[in-house]
């Protein structure tokens, strides 16, 4: 229970910093939040009429707060260039990016788990050096590349999957494709690295040596220490997975959160961005402690530490 | 005798390669690479244009020689500044422990919950897209990692008796830690810089694909691929061949890290220091 709590309280306090950090970097530093957004020469009129809209003639600490109670009432603002309420166009457009994040994950959990043991159980073998030729190439390819490659190919060319837009569950499965490949390929050396580790230690020898069969050996004792390791290391390479959703969302015109992020930056939306950089912390943050907690579950050492 | 390092040797290729392009490419090129010739828009690959011509006519080849200035050098400098501000305060943190470490990684832990995009996203909307832009908010992200593996490296020196003996003969702080245990974390260091390097040639190709990284005229091998996107069934070697560069760099960077570390563990940790 106080190993929860500690991680919930450390939770909390990341993301009040990442919170602080946001609003100092959109609303202290360049001065006039107006002025940022419609420039210096911006119709003064114009200027004191977004001053009014955004609430800045009242001073910093009293803005900040506004913006937290706002926040967890799960309101954020207004969009400045839809006219609407930030969190609605966020909830919007949030599940096309979940889906995609998932459906990445899961693909490269599938590619990689298998693909890790095979490497480390039948190591400097040739699956290994299959295994390790993937991952090379597969951490090498940028994926927004592999996605325009593979609506070259499999859209355009083979008519097998729409070359962009959403229009259902099919038009997710080319863009998973392509942000599960460095996942996979960082996984699965992860995964084989674990492996190896595990299986140098003194109770797999002994399991074998009285006669337990390899697989066995692999599921049984091997995978279940190692699968600490890999969970532990995989939580960090989540907010990777952020970064590359974005990505993938442009490259196949999804209308997920990338989507809405754009245009958000380079209009200087502020209230749009400083809600989607919440949103988009807090995802990594709450899926790193659903990591933590798992992690807890599945290794009593953790709690009681 | 030392055994041979495969994975060296394949790194090393392609990144000469690829660095020797774009250092010929500063002084000379087969063709400008940002004169139009709408005559010979969309050309093939052939003996003339090696790699093609996009859609103003302009020579690919020469573009991708140009574009891997920008690239590498957007990289090269990220890496550099993260290593150097990272490597100064990790060792601070390490070498001295208590508050100056639990002050420091403190900040160090922040930096680093903020996702590295998001933080460049953030740079973006201030003061709008740009190659100082993205290279600052690259190497920003860098500090941190750099951070973490000089500090985990000074605290695992700071004990051993070989320090403790430079220590009794009465060897200054400073002289202990650049000439005793810095050369003990050169190699966790390069490992971590060539690691970084690839993940900063990435960062920015994303970022450029994306739009809000290096803008025109200068060109960059991700903001080629933006500009390509939409000509890619007409022309596929105008998508093929930048994102080919882009790959090859990044695998070289990350062959070359882990041949530096495959060398490390065989050699141990003697050899390493008297390189």
């Amino acid at each position: 229970m106080r190993y929860a709590a500690g991680k919930v309280v450390s939770f909390a306090a990341t993301l009040f910093i990442i919170s602080l950090i946001t609003f100092t970097a959109l609303q202290v530093l360049p001065g006039d939040p107006a002025l940022l957004i419609l420039g210096t020469e911006g119709d003064p009129e114009a200027v004191e009429a977004l001053r009014n809209r955004l609430g800045l003639d009242d001073p910093v600490p009293i803005r900040y707060g506004r913006w937290m109670l706002g926040l967890l009432q799960g309101d954020m603002g207004e969009s400045l260039r839809y006219n609407m309420s930030a969190s609605e166009l966020i909830l919007r457009a949030l599940p096309i990016s979940l889906m995609l994040a998932g459906a990445a994950v899961g693909l490269s959990l599938c590619a990689a788990l298998p693909l890790g043991v095979l490497c480390a159980t039948f190591r400097g073998r040739s699956i290994d050096l299959f295994g390790l030729t993937f991952a090379q190439f597969g951490m090498a390819i940028p994926s927004f590349w592999l996605g325009i490659l593979l609506i070259q190919v499999f859209a355009v060319r083979l008519h097998l999957a729409p070359p962009g837009g959403y229009e259902g569950i099919t038009s997710l499965v080319l863009p998973a494709v392509a942000l599960a490949l460095p996942r996979a390929a960082i996984l699965t050396r992860m995964v084989r690295a674990s492996m190896l580790d595990v299986l140098h230690q003194d109770y797999v020898r002994t399991a074998r040596s009285k006669g337990v069969s390899l697989w066995a050996v692999v599921f049984k004792h091997a995978l279940r220490n190692a699968g600490i390791n890999i969970f532990t290391v995989a939580g960090i390479h989540l907010t990777q997975l952020l970064a590359g959703t974005i990505v993938i969302e442009q490259v196949f015109a999804l209308p997920g959160l990338g989507q809405l992020l754009l245009p958000a930056v380079l209009q200087r939306d502020l209230p749009l961005v400083q809600g989607l950089v919440m949103i988009g912390a807090s995802l990594i943050l709450m899926a790193n402690l659903g990591f933590d907690f798992i992690l807890a579950a599945l290794d009593p050492r953790i709690r009681f530490d | 005798m030392r055994r041979r390092n495969p994975l060296l040797v394949l790194g090393i290729i392609p990144l000469v390669l690829i660095a020797a392009l774009t250092i010929v490419g500063i002084w000379y090129t087969p063709y400008n690479p940002s004169q139009m010739r709408v005559r010979e828009r969309f050309q093939p690959p052939s003996s003339e244009h090696w790699f093609g011509t996009d859609q103003y006519g302009r020579d690919l080849f020469s573009r991708i020689m140009q574009g891997g200035r920008t690239t590498l050098a957007v990289g090269l400098v990220a890496v550099t500044v993260g290593l150097a501000i990272g490597t100064a305060l990790g060792a601070v943190s390490g070498y001295y422990g208590q508050q100056w470490d639990e002050v420091l990684m403190r900040i160090a832990d922040g930096l680093y919950a903020f996702p590295a995009f998001l933080l460049a996203l953030l740079a973006v909307t201030i003061v709008g897209p740009g190659r100082g832009t993205v290279l600052t908010a690259i190497a920003v992200a860098n500090v941190p990692i750099f951070m973490r593996v000089a500090r985990a490296n000074f605290v695992q020196l700071r004990n051993t008796t070989y320090i403790e003996a430079a220590r009794a003969i009465g060897a200054s702080d400073l002289r202990i830690a650049v000439q005793h245990m810095l050369p003990n974390t050169v190699t966790p260091l390069l490992v971590q810089a060539s690691a970084s390097f690839a993940a900063s040639v990435l960062a920015e190709a994303s970022l450029s694909y994306l739009g809000v990284g290096i803008q025109p005229p200068l060109a960059s091998w991700g903001r080629m691929l933006r500009e390509a996107q939409s000509f890619a069934g007409l022309a596929p070697w105008t998508v093929v061949f930048p994102g080919l560069a882009l790959a090859l760099t990044i695998l070289g960077l990350n062959l070359l890290g882990d041949g530096i570390q495959e060398r490390r563990s065989e050699g141990g940790i003697a050899q390493s220091r008297h390189e």
